[in-house]
């Protein structure tokens, strides 16, 4: 026998049949009948479905068809209670239905009309469900319209977006509809407010208000800077960004960075080279001069650089090859002005409130530049004099195995590893083969949602998984093309912050060559994927469950490459580590489906980031690397992030251990510790 | 007639990571049940009864684990308890040692002739041995039991003439061991490549006291640090390097 697939809507169209459906009615006819027994509910559709395949074995039946089907049910299976609610509330239906038909010569949604109507809210980043009940509370709470009327209204709201047959509105055309319907009835309700700048009123009240720290005076340069970066996201999610890159930006499928900021950069490496060669943003003429002359005048020229590279790129500047350079100028100076200069370059380099810090490379290699090294790091942890420890520039030591030979580089490492311990941020970056030159530029980054994808193609589906993930990494090339093409128009417009980085000037080739720049697929939530795939967190697994996580990994590593390829973008897989993304992929997931959202994630608030093992995971530091490091090897950046109490840690000797440990055994890319 | 192998060692516990027990190297331990003192002061007083009702953990599933970790670990650190008490012992180290890893005992320094039989087999690559006292009868109060002073002496000797790894542990005890003991049992361990001082699990009698500690008598050792604490060493060696503050 045929199972019934299809069911006829009042208007005639088809959509597939959905037993839950018939279920959720049965259960309602139940329930003001007095029971709630969903087995019974569940019996009953099952019977219901049983019998319509029976009838309708060579034809679609129709939503009438069906409620007859269930009434009948009832009554054979002696719940006249229940029969009669759902008679009752059939006869309620199809009055209120006329009544509207009356109106608007249409039909109007009914109990099996499954079509989702999502509303697309640039403003809030999200798409979601149109929902009827919703609107009419903002009506009634936001614009003071009295309750009846609020859901007289959206209930004709509901009704105009369905007769229009369209799938998704922005929220600006549902805004736009209510006010017409308002006004249709002649309630006189201010929302120019509301309607602005299509930004939720108590979004732009948190900005203005919102104050840099405890008790001190909200900063009116943040809140500009905020809200200027809502509007842009309207902006690129309406008009910059192909349509079907924003649509999957708000359904959370993906996330696009720096929405905020659309012609901006994510990341740049800022060399001493560029100084010298006087191609780095914001040095003038005689700059080059300047900084071969003295460590000074080196540390306040990156630190222009920085500011105004700073300027346009998202995430925050990455100094490279510090420690040589300085090294050069610091041949026979002074162990005082050695720790002058590298305090000198921290305070140029620390970021403004709000902005993301700069990160600097220390490659300890031995006499001079292992000193400055140290100098910097015993700078970072006094902080005399200088700002915030949060706006200061991140040390990273870049370990090679020399790191490791002499003594005055193991005591560049422990003093790291004491920062470390007095809860600094210091990450720590392996350089196995040749010290790699990867490109000065990341320009933008797009990263994929794996557990929504991983929810939506089922348990065991790991091939289907792929599937999704190949639309995922086409959609996101797409963005990125897209993006690119916006940079370029920008290179060509004069002003900005961006042209003359991309342009160059006055003869010098430009400071970014936009051909040469990575587009970064960033990952994020492997853990839960691979849940929702084979059923066990990456920690609780065996080496099925691992193979699982790499086979992913390495898939999308070879996919990515090879999708670049084909539009000529350079392209790389990296981990996305945002906490901030993964918090708002998860909220996103768990607007669509709360209930099995809260009871897969209870007590929990985000995705896991990147590829890492959940945090509150209960294992210890050598499960927690044995499952992640594997899967650093197929990605082009990735943190292995370490928290441990610093009783566990002992002194800093007990850290340079897991640090040689982890450079000779592993093949993580960097490893940041953080302790409690 | 044909000797029976000593039975293994009572498997208490297995630490599977720890970046503490042996300084600069990222280790396992390995905790044997049972110990002949009582100190006040013992951090796992449930290792300290020889039998231990609730069992033990299979030695099989422990050097499992170590086989599996072996290539992120630098090597064993065999603790009790007192493990010198076990004859097992050394068959534990040798396969311990066969699983490719080093092996570092901690011990109270009170059964000599087990410590010298490990110790001259070569194949223990450092002994930790914590002194809780000066050698007078302050000791018995510490250790809260009958001590034979000359057996912890002759194990100090030991330590001290034998060419491995040694770290000679001197912890803080409230009213017995104060930092003027300190101070003697450091010139006692006089020529020692290690010392450590421990405050008590609360940090008394904190950083301050313990570093004057260092400065009087570190001179007398190698190395003299502080347990846990970012390195400063008041020792022979330590004090001609430069050290961060
Ligand atoms: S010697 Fe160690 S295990 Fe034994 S009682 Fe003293 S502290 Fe506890």
């Amino acid at each position: 026998m045929r199972r019934v697939a299809l069911v006829r809507l009042r208007d005639g169209e088809t959509v597939p049949f959905e037993q839950h459906r018939v279920r959720d009615a049965i259960l309602g006819a139940l329930l003001a009948a007095g029971s709630d027994d969903r087995r019974l509910a569940d019996e009953i559709a099952a019977v219901v479905e049983l019998f319509l395949e029976k009838t309708f074995f060579d034809e679609i039946p129709g939503i009438e068809q069906i409620e007859d089907m269930v009434e009948k049910v009832l009554v054979d299976t002696g719940h006249a209670a229940a029969a009669k609610a759902f008679i009752l509330h059939r006869d309620r239906r199809r009055r209120l239905r006329e009544a509207r038909d009356a109106r608007h010569e249409q039909f109007a949604p009914t109990l099996f009309d499954n079509r989702v109507l999502r509303i697309d809210d640039a403003a809030s980043g999200r798409s979601t469900p149109f929902s009827r009940a919703r609107l009419a509370r903002s009506l009634s709470s936001d614009g003071g319209v009295p309750r009846e009327v609020a859901d007289d209204v959206a209930a004709d709201v509901e009704v105009r977006l369905r007769n229009a047959a369209v799938q998704r509105a922005p929220a600006s055309l549902v805004h736009a509809i209510t006010e017409v319907e308002l006004l249709d009835r002649a309630t006189p309700v201010d929302l120019r407010r509301r309607a602005a700048a299509l930004i939720p009123g108590q979004d732009l009240a948190a900005a203005v208000y919102r104050r840099s720290r405890e008790g001190g005076a909200p900063v009116p340069a943040v809140a500009s800077r905020e809200l200027g970066a809502a509007a842009l996201r309207c902006h690129a999610l309406s008009d910059l960004l192909p349509a079907d890159v924003a649509r999957a930006h708000l359904d959370g499928e993906l996330h696009v960075h720096g929405l905020g900021s659309p012609t901006s950069l994510d990341a740049a490496t800022l060399r001493p080279d560029d100084i010298v060669s006087g191609v780095a943003p914001g040095s003038g003429p005689r700059a080059p001069a300047e900084a071969a002359r003295s460590g000074r005048r080196l540390a306040s020229a990156l630190g222009r650089a920085t500011r105004h590279l700073g300027a346009a790129v998202v995430c925050g500047v990455r100094l490279r090859g510090m420690t040589e350079a300085f090294a050069a100028l610091h041949t026979d100076a002074s162990r005082d002005e050695v720790a002058e200069d590298a305090w000198q370059l921290l305070l140029e380099t620390a970021a403004d409130p709000g902005d993301d810090p700069a990160e600097i490379d220390l490659t300890p290699r031995g006499g001079a530049a292992t000193e400055f090294a140290a100098a910097l790091l015993r700078a970072h942890a006094r902080r005399d004099g200088l700002p915030a420890r949060e706006l200061l520039a991140v040390p990273t030591v870049v370990l090679g195995d020399a790191a490791f030979g002499d003594a005055e580089s193991r005591e560049v490492l422990r003093l790291a590893a004491d920062a470390v311990l007095r809860g600094a941020r210091v990450r720590f970056q392996f350089e196995r083969d040749a010290p790699s030159s990867p490109s000065a530029v990341r320009a933008g980054r797009i990263t994929l949602n794996l557990p929504q994808a991983a929810r939506r193609v089922g348990r065991g589906n790991v091939e289907g998984f792929l599937r999704a993930c190949d639309a995922l990494v086409d959609t996101a090339m797409a963005g990125h093309v897209a993006r690119r093409e916006l940079l370029s128009q920008v290179a060509g417009a004069p002003g900005g912050t961006l042209a003359p980085l991309l342009r160059g000037g006055r003869g010098r080739r430009p400071f970014i060559d936009l051909s040469a720049a990575t587009w970064s697929v960033g990952i994020t939530g492997l853990n839960e994927a691979v849940a929702h795939l084979s059923g066990f967190e990456l920690h609780e697994g065996d080496e099925d469950v691992l193979r699982v996580a790499r086979r992913i990994v390495s898939y999308l590593s070879l996919r990515v490459k090879e999708a670049g390829l084909a539009v000529d973008v350079r392209t790389t897989l990296d981990a996305d580590e945002s906490a901030d993304v993964a918090a708002r992929l998860f909220a996103v997931d768990g607007a669509e489906e709360p209930g099995d959202h809260s009871d897969a994630y209870p007590e929990r608030e985000a995705y896991t980031p990147g590829v890492a093992v959940r945090e509150t995971a209960p294992v210890d530091l050598l499960d927690r690397v044995e499952c992640e490091e594997p899967l650093h090897a197929s990605l082009s950046a990735a943190t292995l992030r370490l928290r441990l109490e610093p009783e566990d840690l002992g002194g800093p000797d007990g850290l340079v251990a897991l640090l040689r440990k982890l450079l000779r055994t592993g093949t993580p890319r960097a490893v940041e510790i953080v302790t409690w | 007639m044909v000797r029976r192998p000593p039975p293994p060692p009572p498997l208490r516990g297995l630490e599977s990571v720890s970046l503490t027990a042996w300084e600069g190297r990222v280790a396992a331990v390995l905790q044997l049940q049972g110990c002949n003192f009582k100190c006040p002061a013992c951090v796992v007083p449930h290792l300290v009864p020889q039998v231990f009702e609730g069992g033990t953990i299979p030695l099989e599933s422990a050097l499992d684990t170590l086989y599996r970790r072996r290539r992120w670990l630098d090597g064993v650190v065999i603790a009790g308890g007192e493990p010198t008490l076990h004859e097992g012992l050394r068959d534990l180290v040798r396969v311990v040692r066969e699983l490719g890893l080093r092996v570092r005992l901690h011990t109270n320094g009170s059964n000599p002739d087990a410590l010298r039989a490990v110790v001259e087999s070569g194949e223990v690559s450092s002994v930790a041995m914590t002194i809780r006292a000066p050698l007078d009868p302050t000791y018995a109060v510490a250790v809260g039991a009958r001590v034979r002073l000359a057996a912890v002496y002759e194990s100090v000797e030991i330590l001290l003439r034998a060419p491995g790894e040694h770290e000679f542990r001197v912890p803080w005890l409230p009213q017995v061991v104060e930092t003027e003991q300190m101070v003697s049992v450091i010139r006692m361990l006089a020529g020692a490549r290690r010392v450590v001082l421990e405050p008590a699990p609360d940090g008394s009698p904190g950083r301050r006291a313990l570093q004057q500690v260092g400065r009087t008598a570190g001179a007398y050792v190698d190395s003299c640090v502080l347990a846990g604490r970012p390195a400063q060493d008041f020792g022979a060696r330590g004090r001609s390097r430069s050290v961060p503050s």
